[in-house]
């Protein structure tokens, strides 16, 4: 559906996208996540044809499209961050409006769209005079006018409460049903609640594209709290072990209120491969070691914050996920 | 099916719709239509009650600089308040292009720039009362006039396409339109070897032309010209910002 070939875009001295490469398939969520200013709004900038690379190609259906392929545009239903309309008019006036724009019978296509989004009862008050959620809903309708094979969606629950995000995700569930949604967010949960695939990227390039299922730590972390045997030997018994990475002492104690009794114990993190659970293996190395007495033995748990955070921290790139 | 140059059309004439509907539902272009109503049967009405001849003259003289400042104030908001406002996102990435958007918006800005004028043809009728009134150079006058505010209305779709800021764009437009309506009263001071070019490019020396009835080819090429030419600056600069 959507293809980016080696994309680049520089704005003044700001290099903003460089060298994105991604391949879109029809049907489904997909979802751009980054924190803010990452690239994510210029990458669905260029794919909705509001910007052209500095660099690269991009392809909608398999052919060439740029800001003059009117005759694409139609494929595609937009809406930027904010979901800017003009406030002044009728949520109805709008859509009529956007419906005259693309060639449509307001008459037949507007009610369609407005019973879709669920704004009947708003539907003949300003739009400025609509609540956010609501406001959400005519830029949804808004992408839906044209029937679109792919709707292109910018931080879509972005300024919304609680309530409303659920039914804004709920809308965006449906709507996905029989189409392609592409969304852009900095907030995990929501692409882990929305999304089956997701696009990672941090200061204008990929950091993963994967699937959320193996949206995962690029290590794992176990935390050993130990007796009887100093860091060296412990080292080497545990370099033996598969996914073995490294273990480093750690100087603050594992659990502050058993401070005292903790501190003449030898607190160490393992790093291991993140395919791995090394903590079966360490136990039976223990046997091996005749004075080690294992005190406290866990694995940190990995929130997809975490992982996004080790993607998007500096330096750092994915190592699980397909690039 | 529609075919692409009859969808593009479809577009153009729903945005230039729009556009109008946003001059003539809210109070905007009867303010300022009032004003320059206003200002122009003060300024000409004074001249008339004083010097008693039955022509139109007078009006038509004030006509390019009157202008120069009213369809600024009409044309400024065309692009940059889209701008400012965010909806401009979105109206480019609708399958209509620039030069659809450029147009409907211009024309938009002329078709109100002549309603402001349509008021001022009961001063020819009134003129007429009092005697007998030639009414060649005011039909002259008047389709000086249109190409006048095209001009005028073009340039105004150029500033606003410069910036997000209505204020600046409003600026930007007042200088260009007023440079070309005062060149006139600065050709004293310009070199003669220099004095056909910018006498050429004064819109004033164009439109005197017409205020007399007389309808030179010449005259019509520059306005349609310098209507044209603002409009591919206004395009190549949409463009560009891409």
């Amino acid at each position: 559906m959507v293809e980016f070939h080696s994309i680049g875009k520089d704005y003044a001295d700001l290099t903003a996208l460089n060298d994105v490469s991604f391949s879109i398939p029809k049907g489904g969520i997909i979802g751009l996540l980054g924190p803010n200013g990452a690239g994510k709004t210029t990458a669905l900038r260029i794919m909705t044809g509001f910007m052209q690379p500095t660099r690269g190609t991009v392809s909608i259906t398999g052919r060439p499209f740029s800001p003059d392929s009117v005759q694409l545009k139609r494929l595609i239903g937009y809406l930027p961050e904010s979901a800017p309309v003009y406030g002044e008019m009728l949520a109805w006036d709008y859509l009529s409006y956007e419906a005259k724009l693309h060639g449509l019978d307001p008459q037949q296509r507007v009610p369609e769209v407005i019973a879709e989004v669920g704004l009947q009862s708003h539907a003949h008050k300003p739009i400025r005079e609509l609540s956010k959620g609501y406001r959400q809903r005519v830029g949804l309708a808004h992408t839906l006018l044209h029937d679109p094979e792919l709707l292109v969606l910018d931080e879509p629950t972005n300024g919304l409460d609680p309530n409303q995000i659920l039914e804004v995700r709920n809308l965006i569930r449906r709507i996905a049903e029989t189409k392609t949604v592409i969304l852009s967010t900095h907030i995990m949960q929501e692409v882990e609640a929305l999304c089956k695939r997701v696009i990672v990227i941090h200061k204008g390039s990929i950091r993963y594209d994967g699937s959320i299922a193996s949206f995962s730590p690029a290590s794992r972390r176990v935390h050993l709290l130990t007796d009887g045997v100093d860091l060296d030997t412990l080292r080497e018994a545990l370099q033996k072990l598969p996914g073995f990475r490294t273990v480093e002492q750690n100087t603050a104690p594992a659990d502050p209120q058993a401070h005292t009794e903790a501190a003449a114990l030898l607190h160490t993190t393992v790093l291991t491969d993140p395919e791995y659970d090394i903590r079966p293996d360490i136990f039976h190395a223990a046997s091996s070691l005749k004075n080690l007495t294992i005190y406290e033995m866990y694995q940190e748990k990995t929130s997809m914050e975490d992982i996004f955070h080790e993607l998007t921290g500096d330096g750092s790139a994915a190592e699980g996920g397909p690039q | 099916m529609k075919t692409t140059a009859t969808q593009r059309l479809t577009a153009g004439k729903a945005l230039l719709q729009r556009e109008l509907a946003h001059y003539f539902q809210t109070p905007t272009a009867y303010i300022v239509g009032a004003l320059f109503l206003a200002v122009s049967a003060g300024l000409f009405f004074s001249a008339y009650f004083i010097f008693e001849r039955v022509e139109m003259r007078r009006f038509f003289s004030m006509l390019p600089l009157l202008l120069a400042v009213i369809i600024p104030a009409l044309s400024m908001r065309l692009i940059a308040e889209e701008r400012r406002r965010g909806t401009w996102e979105i109206l480019s990435t609708l399958p209509i292009g620039n030069l659809e958007i450029i147009l409907s918006k211009f024309l938009a800005a002329w078709i109100t720039g002549l309603f402001l004028l349509l008021p001022t043809v009961l001063f020819a009728f009134s003129v007429s009362a009092t005697g007998a009134l030639d009414f060649g150079p005011v039909v002259g006058g008047y389709i000086g006039a249109v190409l006048l505010v095209a001009v005028y209305s073009a340039i105004g779709v150029f500033a606003s396409s410069l910036t997000s800021n209505e204020i600046v764009a409003l600026i930007t437009a007042l200088v260009l339109s007023l440079s070309l309506a005062l060149l006139d009263a600065f050709l004293i001071l310009i070199p003669t070897g220099l004095l056909p070019f910018f006498e050429f490019l004064s819109v004033g020396q164009h439109f005197k032309g017409f205020a007399k009835g007389l309808l030179d080819s010449r005259s019509i090429v520059y306005f349609i010209s310098l209507s044209s030419g603002f409009l591919m600056l206004a395009l190549y600069r949409l463009n560009r910002q891409r």
